[in-house]
């Protein structure tokens, strides 16, 4: 069984626009999956993500590891529905582009 | 010998941004080592339109050793170039290479004209949202100034190629229920940009209007950074289109814009902008309440 450990965004990151920003963010969750855990991603106090935020943190991570597997290794908690909204609109728009 | 050295240039009165282009492009790159005064004369009324690009052609013109000085400004013209931060962004000493983000007084309907800096952008973004979120937009989304600002910051620092960094400026109108948002440049320009990464994919050149629409489409991308996958350009106007708002993408001879009525249009202009200017007006009745925080757990 794997083991879940819980990532707080703000707490690895100060902001979410920059592409150093993701990825920090990236190198938190890459960790934990590269050992076989999955990840509790919780998005208190996150601010609104940028695209090139997204593109260095859940778009690396769906180069490294696919969609599928992101999917079924990454919950998200403490959100706002904007946020979640933001992060599934941007896989969907990764899926199109493949 | 010494009158040579100066050079009187004329502000006209500005109704429009075409108007504004013209009129910087007439003295972009034309003067080094002179005495330039820029004479407020004719010129009465500011918006944040005028301002990024006017603190671009300043910046310019000290990087060309320059010396600039302002006259004839009515009091409220003055008053407002001081409170917004242009006066003391350019005094006669004022060390350019490092500027504070700031924002106005409580109850003022501008954020502090910026120089865009990638070290600051986080602190710069996250001090206008809060502004907005305390002074005049309290328990609205903000979600749209945030990726309006984001997305263009990023645009400049990855794409631009500009010398002068960059300005940024917000106000909100709250008898029209308008956020403004005003972003200039003077790097290469969009579609040089496009046209540069054609022609190194061994691609034929395209106009300029071709090559805006082009940047404007999800998913196309020049990479000048590796990461880059031209997400940026088409989530703001997604974000515009979203609220009914309007935008004004202004870079070498193309124009795109969406009008108040949410038709959008990609035009040639008349004079050739070396660089790339944003203008956003959020419709502000249009912004979703702000959203609480699900306790929850879910997958993607």
């Amino acid at each position: 069984m794997k083991n879940l450990k819980t990532i707080i965004l703000m707490k690895e990151v100060t902001g979410t626009v920059t592409n150093d920003e993701g990825l920090a963010l990236f190198l938190a969750i890459d960790k934990e999956f590269s050992e076989g855990n999955c990840v509790k991603l919780s998005l208190e106090k996150a601010t609104t993500f940028s695209s090139s935020f997204l593109n260095s943190s859940i778009g690396e991570l769906i180069v490294k590891y696919g969609v599928k597997t992101l999917k079924s290794n990454l919950i998200i908690v403490n959100y706002q529905p904007s946020r979640l909204n933001q992060i599934r609109a941007y896989i969907e728009k990764i899926k199109d582009l493949a | 010998m010494i009158q040579s050295k100066m050079i009187q240039i004329e502000i006209p009165h500005i109704i429009n941004v075409g108007q504004l282009l013209q009129f910087l492009t007439s003295y972009r790159g034309v003067y080094k080592n002179k005495i330039i005064t820029l004479d407020f004369i004719n010129y009465h009324f500011v918006k944040p339109f005028h301002i990024t690009p006017l603190a671009c052609l300043v910046e310019e013109l000290k990087l060309t050793n320059n010396v600039v000085y302002y006259e004839n400004m009515t009091p409220a013209v003055r008053s407002y170039l001081t409170t917004v931060g242009f006066m003391s962004l350019f005094e006669q000493d004022a060390d350019l290479s490092f500027i504070q983000p700031g924002v106005l007084f409580e109850g003022a309907t501008y954020v502090k004209l910026w120089k865009i800096d990638a070290e600051q952008i986080d602190a710069y973004i996250s001090s206008t949202i809060n502004f907005f979120r305390n002074n005049n937009l309290t328990g609205k989304n903000l979600d749209a100034l945030n990726i309006s600002l984001s997305e263009d910051f990023n645009n400049i620092i990855d794409h631009s190629e500009s010398l002068v960094s960059g300005y940024a400026v917000t106000q909100y109108y709250p008898n029209k229920e308008e956020l403004m948002i005003s972003i200039c440049d003077f790097g290469i320009g969009i579609p040089t940009k496009i046209n540069n990464f054609e022609a190194e994919s061994g691609r034929q050149r395209l106009s300029d209007k071709e090559a805006m629409r082009l940047a404007l489409t999800l998913g196309f991308s020049t990479k000048s950074t590796p990461r880059n996958k031209g997400f940026g350009l088409s989530t703001v106007i997604d974000c515009v289109k979203s609220l009914n708002s309007g935008i004004k993408i202004i870079s070498n001879e193309a124009i795109y814009m969406i009008d108040n009525q949410g038709d959008e249009y990609t035009l040639c202009t008349e004079q050739n902008f070396l660089g790339t200017m944003i203008v956003i007006t959020l419709n502000t009745k249009n912004l979703p309440l702000d959203e609480d925080f699900v306790e929850m757990e879910t997958y993607l």
